[in-house]
């Protein structure tokens, strides 16, 4: 193995290959960060320019995209509260909250390198898990996975304030998860007859009018800028990337927590990055020390999440190389320019391919320091839009994140969908109903329902074996210690008041 | 005795809900065995959340001492204004769809840019057209030169053009 | 006199200026619709297709793979069917995936009988597969079982209806197999077949086949007219009606093209299929190219409704009810 490592290091030192690294970083970096445009738009863009290549190369190049994707949505999670890829969700919680008190220099500081030390603990966990990959991705079967969705709910009992509001979102959030085709009983549930809805809603134009478009509706109504405390002078917000760098080594246990869910959840495929960083923000707020700023600007709150969502990377290569299963859109075309090189995934795949595997990985290890240091470089500058006038930030933004909604599918249907999800997310905020746990709920839904009617058909109606069989027990055990924990809090809380 | 009803909206809000709780759950009825499984379980649950809002709501309406029901009184003329400024900008975002319906993105985009900047911002025509030209140009270039895309191209062009 | 001359110059312009177009396709670019998102088999095969395509025409010549994914593959091929028949929109159309909807009862927007069919390019035989922990070696062995659970797609797509047929065909009825359905894919319901979720799948020869080197499942028979490896066919078993089962990748043209254009675009077709880069490019991609012309492509739809409709009982949906 070490001489595959080395080979792959010599390999990617040509010049050519670095050049084919650094484009892969760019383009990662401008579709991370445009919402609606993601990692497997730029995959599917760039697709045809890998024909000629070899496969190493084109390992370098996708590589390079995937690596950097997630630190390029976190720029505009943070900065508009919009998540540029649909795993930046969480780092709008308490990236946003800071921006809009001066301190987006301190955000993207923290979650650059977050993401880039995230980044290399998971593909760590990737090399020690090669070994073993078949045997973890066959210990998920649906049980497992329904559980899997079930935990992940739970998180939503720690993201509302409003406990009641929250799970209404979420009922929401699950039926419109419920719109579309369902593949297991044959039937066009709530479609009205509109062929768009057919394959359902993407989470994608959900997410900019939810977000993006909210946004800029509540700006509207208020006016001014989106940083509302003025810092003084150009030190404060270099210094404050400085700090945001700091803080992610202040808090390593936030770092390893984040991202190891991220890798680990990563590896169960169909769970995807969006539910790996919700768990680990949902994991950090209710685990950590002093956690009542959750929300309001708690920069572990950044921290997580970014860890997580570029931890998955090595996560999701599990399944997509051993089996060929992608975990997301974004390895679903990753897995195509595979197969276009010859290297069809399968169990034969990390055994034959050792070599191109670990250009791949390097690939991914570059591309992610490379991207974060490119964030944290130009930090100053972007943190500048959080104090452009509202006037121009409007309709500037809204006109790019249609421009996003479009270009995801080329479907006119989207931009409305974001623009009706751009007045549902207002309305949200208006009357604070919280939009995180209706994303949450829409998310897990489609695999809650899946693997839960599979999961019925392999048990024959039997329910009690969720909680008896392998994999699933454990994920049961789980959820009932993610239930109880926040309420044992409470008590304790009362006990100590008294 | 019965206080005068406030309007509160919240309340509205969570009629609504429980509205669209019912209208989901008649539906639900429809669907076969299989697909209907999941939606009436949940469905069942949303009904009861959304009817325990509703509740919770009314009760608020009838505690007229109670913090949250006083602060609701001295928000009207507040609230009238900002109402109006809500429904502007949601006006502005359905201009802004069905222009790109009928026209394609880039002219669409330059026409709400500079419409917005002069009408709702008050800028001069000079700094309005400045923006929207470098906008739109970004937009153009970055889409749909350097990445190729066909960015719609508007249902009146498609129509009646080619 | 002159009004003769007039009308004949117009006649012979007019005939000039179609054949003209027609000598001159393709004039700008052709389009090939995939009707999924990138990355599939589908969108692989055109693509390594369509240069090779575009070299019949001229050295200017672009062939553009366009992806339309919605609706399980509805969507791009109404497209096809909706689309001018000018030759510059063609698409690739799944064999019988595409038909199953219409044998199944619901309404399509499209008639694949009516498509100018160019050519079929790939076609793929399915095996019967069960993991390889099994002690099922046969189909007998399976016949015997107590419990049989079929893992597959979602009703709708091929795999499950070659599945319910080979159950048909192989008296598995008697059994109640149950089916597990909604896997994503076929790789998912193959992993899922490994893991020990159900006993029994039915799969597409390239999609399996790596699972078998790496000694996962075994496969109990195929379908087609030859052996694989030491797997028998499911006639050299006694079962020959289920040798039809198979999946084909076909390229078609809108309906209601003009002779001449669809004589060309097959003649292009026809060579392209033949050029040894393209079989080579095929194979790196590890593509069944298995060509048929537009004739015989036709012909073969033909057999395939024949063929599916004398099992439309056993097709309904296995879960609802």
């Amino acid at each position: 193995m070490f001489d595959s490592v080395i080979a792959a290091s010599i390999y990617l030192g040509s010049f050519e290959n670095i050049l084919y690294l650094c484009l892969g970083v760019t383009v990662g970096l401008v579709f991370g960060t445009i919402p609606g445009l993601g990692g497997a738009t730029a995959i599917a863009l760039l697709l045809p320019l890998t024909f000629g290549m070899e496969a190493e190369q084109a390992m370098i190049l996708m590589g390079g995209i995937m690596g950097a994707v997630a630190i390029g949505g976190s720029i505009s999670a943070i900065l508009l509260n919009t998540p540029g890829t649909a795993p930046n969700a969480a780092t709008c919680f308490d990236g946003y909250p800071l921006t809009q008190q001066g301190k987006a220099g301190i955000a993207i500081g923290a979650a650059a390198t977050a993401s880039a030390l995230g980044g290399i603990i998971g593909l760590g966990i990737l090399v020690m898990v090669i070994p073993v990959a078949k045997s973890i991705v066959l210990l998920f079967g649906p049980p497992a996975f329904f559980m899997m969705a079930v935990l992940g709910l739970t998180s939503l009992v720690a993201a509302s304030d409003n406990l009641l509001r929250g799970l209404i979102a979420a009922c929401v959030g699950l039926f419109v998860a419920f719109i579309g085709y369902d593949e297991i009983g044959g039937e066009l549930r709530y479609t009205a007859g509109i062929d768009y809805l057919w394959d359902g809603i993407s989470l994608v134009p959900i997410l900019i009018g939810l977000f993006a478009i909210a946004e800029m509706a509540k700006l509207f109504v208020k006016g001014g800028t989106i940083a509302q405390t003025p810092t003084d002078g150009d030190l404060t917000r270099i210094t404050g990337t400085l700090d945001g760098v700091k803080a992610v080594f202040k808090n390593p246990k936030t770092l390893l927590a984040g991202s190891t869910i991220g890798s680990l959840v990563g590896m169960v495929p169909g769970v995807g990055g969006t539910v790996a960083s919700f768990m680990s923000y949902s994991f950090t707020a209710q685990f950590s020390k002093n956690n009542e700023n959750f929300g309001k600007g708690d920069i572990r709150g950044v921290i997580a999440p970014e860890a997580s969502n570029n931890a998955k990377d090595g996560g999701s290569l599990i399944p997509t190389l051993a089996f060929g299963i992608p975990g997301s859109a974004e390895m679903a075309l990753f897995l195509g320019v595979l197969v276009l090189h010859g290297m069809t995934p399968g169990p034969m795949l990390l055994i034959e391919r050792e070599y191109s595997i670990f250009v791949l990985i390097l690939a991914l290890l570059l591309s992610t320091i490379f991207g974060a240091i490119i964030m944290l470089s130009a930090s100053r500058y972007l943190v500048k839009i959080t104090y452009i006038d509202s006037s121009i930030l409007i309709p500037t933004v809204i006109s790019i994140a249609m421009v996003g909604a479009y270009a995801l599918h080329g479907s006119i249907g989207d931009v409305f969908a974001a623009g009706f999800f751009g007045l549902l997310g207002y309305l949200m905020i208006r009357f604070d109903y919280p939009r995180i746990t209706f994303v949450i709920a829409l998310v897990l839904g489609s695999l809650m329902e899946r693997s839960f009617t599979q999961s019925l058909l392999m048990f024959q109606g039997d329910w009690t074996r969720f909680m008896t069989e392998g994999t699933s027990r454990i994920l049961f055990i789980l959820t009932v210690i993610a239930l109880l924990v926040p309420i044992l809090h409470k008590l304790r809380k009362y006990w100590r008041a008294s | 005795m019965m206080r005068t009803l406030q309007f509160r909206p919240s309340l509205a809000a969570a009629l609504v809900l429980l509205t669209l709780a019912v209208l989901v759950l008649w539906g639900a009825m429809g669907f076969d065995r299989s697909s209907a499984v999941f939606p009436l379980f949940i469905g069942k649950i949303f009904f009861g959340l959304a009817l325990l809002e509703v509740v919770l709501e009314v009760r608020k309406l009838y505690r007229p001492d109670d913090r949250l029901a006083a602060s609701a009184l001295d928000i009207p003329a507040e609230e009238r204004k900002s109402v109006w400024k809500e429904v502007k900008a949601f006006i502005w975002l359905a201009a802004f769809l069905l222009l790109l319906y009928l026209v394609g993105f880039v002219v669409a985009i330059a026409l709400y840019l500079f419409s917005f900047l002069r009408l709702s911002a008050g800028r001069s025509v000079k700094d309005s057209l400045i923006f929207t030209a470098g906008v739109t140009l970004f937009v153009y270039v970055v889409f749909m030169v350097l990445l190729g895309y066909d960015l719609y191209g508007g249902m009146l062009f498609e129509r009646f053009a080619l | 006199m002159v009004l003769k001359s007039l009308t004949t110059l117009m006649f012979a312009s007019v005939l000039g200026l179609t054949s003209y177009a027609q000598a001159d396709f393709p004039e700008k670019e052709v389009s090939i619709v995939i009707p999924y998102g990138p990355g599939g088999g589908f969108d692989l095969a055109v693509r390594s297709f369509a240069p090779f395509f575009a070299k019949q025409f001229g050295e200017d010549t672009v062939v553009l793979p366009v992806n339309k994914p919605g609706a399980g593959g509805r969507l791009g091929t109404a497209t096809l069917y909706r689309a001018k028949p000018d030759g510059y929109t063609l698409a690739i159309i799944n064999l019988p995936g595409f038909a199953l909807p219409e044998i199944l009862n619901e309404k399509v927007d499209y008639d694949l009988r009516k498509m100018s069919w160019i050519g079929r390019l790939e076609s793929q035989n399915y095996f019967l597969l069960v993991s390889a922990k099994s002690d099922i070696y046969t189909l007998e062995d399976l016949q015997n079982q107590d419990k049989i659970t079929f893992l597959s797609t979602g009703y709708g797509s091929t795999v499950l209806a070659a599945a319910q047929i080979a159950a048909a065909s192989l008296g598995l009825n008697e059994k109640s197999p149950v089916y597990i359905t909604g896997y994503e894919s076929t790789s998912n319901a193959l992993v899922g077949l490994v893991r020990g979720d159900g006993n029994v799948a039915v799969s597409p020869v390239s999609s399996s086949s790596k699972y078998i080197e790496s000694g996962d499942l075994r496969a109990i028979a195929v379908s087609g007219d030859e052996a694989v490896d030491d797997v028998q066919t499911f006639a050299q078993l006694g079962y020959p009606n289920l040798t039809q089962l198979n999946l084909d990748r076909a390229i078609a043209g809108p309906p209601g093209m003009a002779p001449e254009l669809l004589a060309k675009l097959r003649k292009a077709f026809d060579a392209a299929v033949q050029d040894p880069e393209f079989l080579a490019q095929a194979k790196k991609a590890r593509m069944d190219v298995l060509p048929l012309n537009g004739e015989q492509a036709q012909e073969s739809l033909e057999d395939s409704y024949r063929f599916y409709e004398q099992f439309s009982t056993s097709l309904s949906n296995p879960n609802a009810n």
